[in-house]
């Protein structure tokens, strides 16, 4: 554990900096409120309707593509790791368990879900 | 700390999972609850594995991990599926099979 | 008190409040962001357990996956437009005597066991060690695991994906 301390003191560090100059900046700045200070502000446009709208369906299935090969990452770090002592045969296993997702990919590329509709 | 502390940890987790599993109106809500209960699972693995000395209780965490991701998935899709058929993402409203 | 001992309660008071705050909140993205915290409290948990490893794939799959995927499913299924997004629970009561209940139960199972209190010396990587487990050892649930992933994400776009 003693390996994170440093770790801990940046986190305090980082923490602290936004506390400190969040206060820091609300005892120093004038406040002058009016009307078109307090509106949200949008690249400058007037703001419309609500935020809260149902998106299209096709943002969930971008993050579903993402989260499915974000799993098949998290595998590669360890088999790294062991390619050295086992050889050819982690080699073919790795294979083998990509060319399985690699179907996945290929059901997505040919359901179009890999084009912005 | 010894093993008894994480698993008297992963054990409270647990239960306040199953209590969002079972207090939650809305089905996004019960998979809220049911990622808390295999977390605490989780917590359990690795306290095991790391206490016993064997690396096997990682490895079968890593893969729960996995499959959570796929559980996760699959019951967000049902759980679009159901709101676009009935418009309802409410629990008590998706009756269809009860007797 | 040493180090570990005050990063243990200390991570333990972040889960068990952020867990209780994924259940209890009446707000539902509010709620997702608490099960963000939690998620990454346990990953604390696990660097505590000497698992960096786990700890990383805990971030990366579940505090920067799942809370992903859970917050798209909200935007695309809730309609909330002069709607508040808002979740009630019922029978509070119930659950509360339950969870209790289970609690306690797990709780006496656990008092008299001889759990030991130190750890055995693990001996080299412990992340080229998991690696080297799944390659050998547990290389079929591997391959298999890569089936049932695949077979997820079809059954998930087949479910999710708009009709023609």
């Amino acid at each position: 554990m003693g390996g994170y301390l440093s770790v801990v003191i940046y986190l305090v560090m980082i923490v602290a900096f936004a506390i400190v100059s969040l206060a820091v900046a609300r005892v120093l700045r004038p406040r002058r409120p009016f009307a078109a200070k307090l509106q949200t502000y949008e690249c400058g446009a007037e703001p419309f309707g609500q935020a809260w709208v149902q998106f299209p369906v096709g943002f969930y299935l971008v993050a579903l593509l993402f989260i499915v090969f974000d799993a098949l990452a998290v595998f590669l770090f360890p088999w790294v790791l062991a390619l050295r002592g086992l050889g050819m045969w982690a080699v073919v296993a790795m294979v083998v368990f990509l060319a399985i997702l690699g179907l996945g990919w290929f059901y997505a590329f040919r359901e179009r879900l890999l084009e912005w509709q | 700390m010894g093993l008894q502390a994480y698993l008297t940890l992963a054990a409270v987790v647990f239960c306040i999972g199953l209590f969002g599993v079972m207090t939650r109106r809305n089905t996004i809500g019960i998979l809220l609850g049911i990622e808390l209960m295999l977390n605490s699972v989780n917590i359990n693995l690795v306290a095991f594995a790391r206490y016993s000395g064997d690396v096997t209780g990682m490895v079968f965490t890593l893969f729960t991990i996995c499959i959570t991701v796929a559980e996760a998935a699959v019951g967000l899709a049902l759980v679009i599926l159901l709101f676009r058929v009935r418009r309802t993402v409410t629990a008590d409203h998706l009756d269809l099979l009860k007797g | 008190m040493s180090a570990d001992v005050l990063a243990f309660w200390f991570l333990a008071i972040v889960l068990v409040g952020s867990a209780l705050a994924v259940v209890l909140t009446k707000n539902l993205f509010h709620a997702v962001l608490w099960l963000a915290l939690a998620l990454t409290g346990t990953a604390g948990v696990f660097l505590l357990l000497d698992a960096e490893f786990l700890a990383a794939v805990q971030l990366l799959l579940y505090a920067g996956g799942i809370v992903t995927i859970v917050v798209f499913a909200i935007v695309v299924t809730e309609r909330l437009v002069g709607e508040r997004l808002s979740q009630t629970s019922r029978r509070i009561g119930g659950g509360a005597v339950v969870a209790g209940g289970v609690l306690a139960l797990l709780l006496n199972a656990m008092r008299g066991q001889p759990f030991p209190a130190a750890r055995p010396e693990m001996a080299g990587d412990l992340t080229r060690l998991i690696g080297e487990t799944v390659l050998t050892r547990f290389v079929l649930p591997f391959e298999l695991l890569a089936v049932l992933m695949l077979a997820a994400l079809m059954g998930a776009i087949y479910f999710a994906r708009p009709d023609e």
